[in-house]
């Protein structure tokens, strides 16, 4: 058995070369169950739950097309390209959401088509230090993917119960990594994106010597983890988090006082009564991004000028005005947004929320930007880092 | 009398009572509150009250209705694999007793157990999409939930057929009976016990499962991988999935209990 | 058999065994690199690795020695000590039910139990017995232990109960008529006879358990590091040399093991054929 395995690994090597890094020549070849049919007049698409409103009625009203929405778990970066490279995603759906940056291994892959943005209306009006950061450009006066939302992401506290402020006014990181008043009562991601937030803050106080906290070397990694097992040690942690649901959980039963987590958990604890505040940072934000592509293989289907359609609605007023209300996101053209509040007579309350994410762009954005781009270059090495992590 | 068959006395039976009840209560505390949260209005916060039907009503509505689909497809997927992990687990388990070198055997049934789920799927995922270029997609989940839960079936025959008595089979034999009928009128009967749990155990273990249905379901849907999706929303799918959990719960009780009395009384 | 067993071994060990190969090559994402090598183990045997493997034995043969101890003498009542009727089926089916719910929904339930402010420290508070609530019960070891009790209890039941339903009640009779106390009865006539029940049973909940990753990330609070998690976080990270590496090692460790006890019963049993024969009624 050995044998025929080495007598056949010259063929082996190049089809599973095929297969696992080059899902677009795949293509080429006729299928064997036979691409999915275009539908003309529905959008398939796939992404994150995050992306869908309450439903997607306005979407249908307003672009006449149907939505047809399957949510997939995109944080799973290996699952997704996976899903992508692999299950060959792009023939069933003409849309795919990722976080931003999870994107430049397609492309690079040639999994994505490049977008011919004349054809959107909406897109020429974001601003350019969102259309070409860190985690949607890759040279080359290209584009490839559009940006959803984006957010500035920090942690919830207990204003009250710390006695410190609210926000507008800004707290730093130590609150949350490195603070006597709050030992045992903080809470941090359970995956790398925890690693990131040490190289962040040793970047951002000088302490180490870090290019890219969202991109780190193997080195800069180990300092950053050796940071963070410092303050583990130290006993600053009550527990890491890896879902949505035991943020919540740790604010409402009251396990923890400061946690990093992402801004609806706040929202919700809100709405459960507690007196909870996400924090404006006077040192850093944890900036990221949902963006969209368009798979190869729909640029080749008929219903692309639809595509395109619905990818302009979502640069659109209405799904940045109904997002702002919905989670608090910054959707890519805010100002638009704003318009379509006031034009459809939105009471005070909702436009201030919508006027809220304007300022938010300006007062969270103008600091130094952290971008987190879905997966760092050295994802073997954040893995091993993270590991020693969680075992220390 | 207590014991029909002599081995408790009052004591002993009294422990091994107390045994079962502790590690039920430990079972069944957090499913009893997970049924009693999906009434709350605040599931999170591990407070029942105050009260609310809203969670089952919304179940039922626009998109949170999707989960029926990958309900009825892990059903479907569930009920393959058990008939095909039983009906393999027979053929092999009835005869690995009567070989000599059995270990060997064994060993090459047994041994995938040990690798993690989540290579397994990886690895069929490469075999079969990378090397041999074939699409996923249901006979892939099949294929993995067929490897997991094969192991456990044969054990669960296994458990039976060591102990199975082949002279009975012989006897039949040299009574004239045909192979067929032998295993159908004798061996059957006496293997039962270890098919009906090879059954439940094969369509539970595939009911449930989600590392190597990850890596392998094509465009399936199962309904751990629907509610490992709706986890990544960053809005709560908690009270959702506690009404859910509790709907299954109360309808598997029902179904499962008819099933166990049928059974018994087939007896 | 002969059949099934061909199409097994290509179909499925065939793939898995693949995974072996990969195991010795150097791969960076979504390619490899074919060159023989062992970077993969060196990478996956480090200090912190192998420390989480070794509590990932510890932790789960502590809780399968507890599932044994706790559902031999319940499995034993089940079979031996209630008659056919309604408690006894609705017993059974308790032990079915939970199989069907999402193991991640219900272990959350423990949190609002063991936390902080939870349901066993107000307990205690309100009625004085502590001023400070015991943060040890949620987010250590200790929680994750008691997590996995109650949803591996059934696993190690149901195979025990059958094989002690198997037992004829005469043969447990005419133990006792011939003066066997019930313990003798249990140790010399029900013991020996239950032990595939017994076996299958610890594989039954050991193996699904070093799989768990549910308990330790959810009340594990990030410090009780299990191997199921490496495993996920490995595949998650695309290091599938990585991943391929270790498993293979569980898998070499795992044959190892079987040699030895297969080796260990054949210098046994000299004088007895077979240990299958042994054990029939």
């Amino acid at each position: 058995m050995a044998k025929a395995k080495t007598g056949s690994a010259g063929v082996s090597r190049r089809t599973m070369m095929k297969g696992l890094t080059a899902g677009a020549a795949v293509l080429a070849a006729p299928g064997l169950i036979g691409r999915a049919k275009a539908e003309t007049g529905t959008i398939r698409m796939m992404g994150g739950p995050t992306v869908a409103l309450e439903d997607w009625s306005l979407f249908e009203a307003e672009t006449g097309l149907k939505m047809e929405f399957t949510p997939f778990h995109v944080d799973d970066v290996g699952a997704l390209y996976n899903e992508i490279l692999v299950n060959e995603a792009g023939e069933r759906f003409d849309l795919i959401n990722t976080l931003a940056g999870v994107q430049k291994n397609l492309v690079e892959q040639g999994a994505v088509a490049e977008l011919d943005t004349g054809k959107l209306t909406n897109y020429g009006g974001i601003a350019d230090t969102v259309k070409r950061s860190p985690v949607l450009y890759q040279g080359g006066d290209k584009d490839w993917s559009i940006p959803l939302y984006y957010n500035a992401d920090s942690f919830g506290y207990f204003p009250e119960k710390l006695g410190l402020p609210r926000p507008p006014e800004a707290l730093d990181w130590d609150l949350l990594l490195n603070s006597e008043e709050t030992l045992g009562q903080t809470a941090l991601d359970g995956d790398f994106i925890a690693l990131m937030i040490g190289g962040m803050y040793l970047k951002h106080r000088g302490l180490a010597d870090i290019a890219d906290p969202a991109n780190m070397t193997a080195a800069e990694v180990k300092i950053a983890t050796d940071f963070l097992i410092e303050r583990k040690q130290a006993g600053q942690f009550r527990t890491l988090w890896k879902t949505y649901d035991e943020q919540v959980a740790n604010f409402v039963n009251g396990e923890v006082l400061v946690q990093r987590c992402w801004e609806p958990a706040v929202k919700e604890a809100k709405s459960k009564g507690l007196d909870i505040e996400y924090a404006t940072c006077s040192d850093f934000h944890i900036n990221w991004m949902h963006a969209t592509f368009m798979p190869v293989q729909a640029a080749e289907r008929e219903n692309v000028d639809e595509i395109y359609k619905a990818m302009d609605w979502f640069l659109g007023g209405s799904y940045a005005a109904e997002l702002a209300i919905f989670r608090g996101y910054t959707g890519s053209r805010v100002d638009l947004g704003l318009e379509y509040a006031n034009e459809a007579g939105w009471p005070e309350d909702k436009i201030a929320q919508v006027e809220a994410n304007i300022v938010k762009v300006d007062t969270k954005f103008s600091n130094p930007n952290y971008w987190i781009g879905g997966a760092p270059d050295d994802l073997a090495s954040h893995d091993a880092e993270m590991a020693r992590f969680r075992n220390a | 009398m207590i014991n029909p068959a002599g081995v408790f006395s009052r004591t002993t039976a009294t422990i091994a009572i107390a045994a079962g009840a502790f590690a039920l209560v430990l079972l069944y505390a957090p499913i009893a509150g997970l049924a009693l949260l999906s009434f709350s209005t605040r599931p999170l916060s591990g407070i029942p009250w105050p009260m609310t039907m809203e969670w089952y009503a919304s179940l039922f509505e626009g998109d949170n209705a999707r989960w029926v689909e990958p309900l009825v497809t892990s059903v479907g997927v569930g009920l393959i694999v058990s008939a095909l992990a039983t009906v393999a687990a027979v053929v092999i388990g009835r005869l690995i007793p009567l070989l000599k070198r059995r270990a060997g055997l064994l060993a090459a049934y047994l041994s995938v157990l040990v690798m993690p789920g989540i290579l397994v799927g990886v690895a069929v995922l490469f075999f079969y999409r990378g090397l041999l270029d074939i699409r996923t997609g249901l006979w892939s989940v099949v294929l993995v939930h067929f490897v997991w839960a094969l192991p456990f079936a044969l054990l669960c025959i296994l458990i039976v057929a060591v102990r199975f008595d082949h002279r009975l089979v012989e006897a039949a034999r040299d009574l004239g009976a045909g192979a067929f009928r032998t295993f159908l009128d004798i061996e059957l009967p006496l293997l039962r016990p270890g098919i009906v749990a090879s059954v439940f155990f094969s369509f539970l273990l595939s009911f449930n499962e989600l590392p190597r249905t990850i890596y392998t379901r094509g465009g399936i849907t199962t309904l751990p991988y629907y509610i490992w999706t709706a986890s990544a929303a960053h809005s709560s799918q908690v009270s959702l999935i506690y009404a859910l959990s509790a709907i299954i719960m109360a309808a598997s009780f029902i179904l499962v209990l008819i099933a166990t009395r049928v059974l018994m009384r087939n007896n | 058999m002969a059949v099934l067993t061909t199409l097994w071994a290509i179909g499925v060990l065939l793939p898995i065994m693949s995974l072996v190969l990969i195991s010795f090559l150097q791969g960076r994402g979504l390619s490899f690199l074919w060159t023989f090598s062992f970077s993969a183990y060196a990478s996956v045997f480090v200090d912190y690795r192998i420390e989480t493997i070794l509590r990932s034995l510890r932790v789960v043969g502590l809780v399968t020695l507890i599932e044994l101890a706790l559902a031999f003498p319940f499995a034993l009542w089940l079979a031996k000590g209630i008659r056919e009727g309604w408690t006894k089926s609705i017993l059974l089916v308790l032990l079915v039910v939970p199989f069907f719910l999402s193991p991640a929904a219900r272990t959350i339930v423990w949190r609002p139990i063991l936390g902080r402010e939870g349901l066993i420290n107000s307990m205690l508070m309100g009625s004085g017995v502590t001023d400070t609530p015991m943060d040890w019960l949620l987010f250590t070891e200790f929680a994750v232990h008691l997590g996995l009790i109650g949803p591996y209890f059934p696993s190690m039941v149901w195979p025990i109960f059958i094989s002690i339903s198997l037992i004829d009640d005469e043969l447990i009779k005419a133990a006792r008529d011939l003066g066997a106390t019930p313990l003798q009865a249990l140790r010399d006539v029900v013991l020996p006879l239950s032990v595939p029940g017994i076996v299958a049973g610890v594989i039954f909940t050991a193996i699904p358990m070093l799989g768990d990753n549910v308990a330790t990330t959810l009340l594990g609070g990030g410090r009780v590091s299990l191997m199921a998690e490496t495993f996920d976080d490995l595949v998650r990270a695309m290091n599938y040399p990585g991943a391929a590496a270790l498993g293979s090692a569980m898998l070499g460790a795992f044959l190892v093991i079987a040699i030895i006890i297969v080796l260990a019963f054949a210098r046994l049993r000299s004088s007895a054929t077979n240990p299958f024969e042994s054990m029939k009624a």
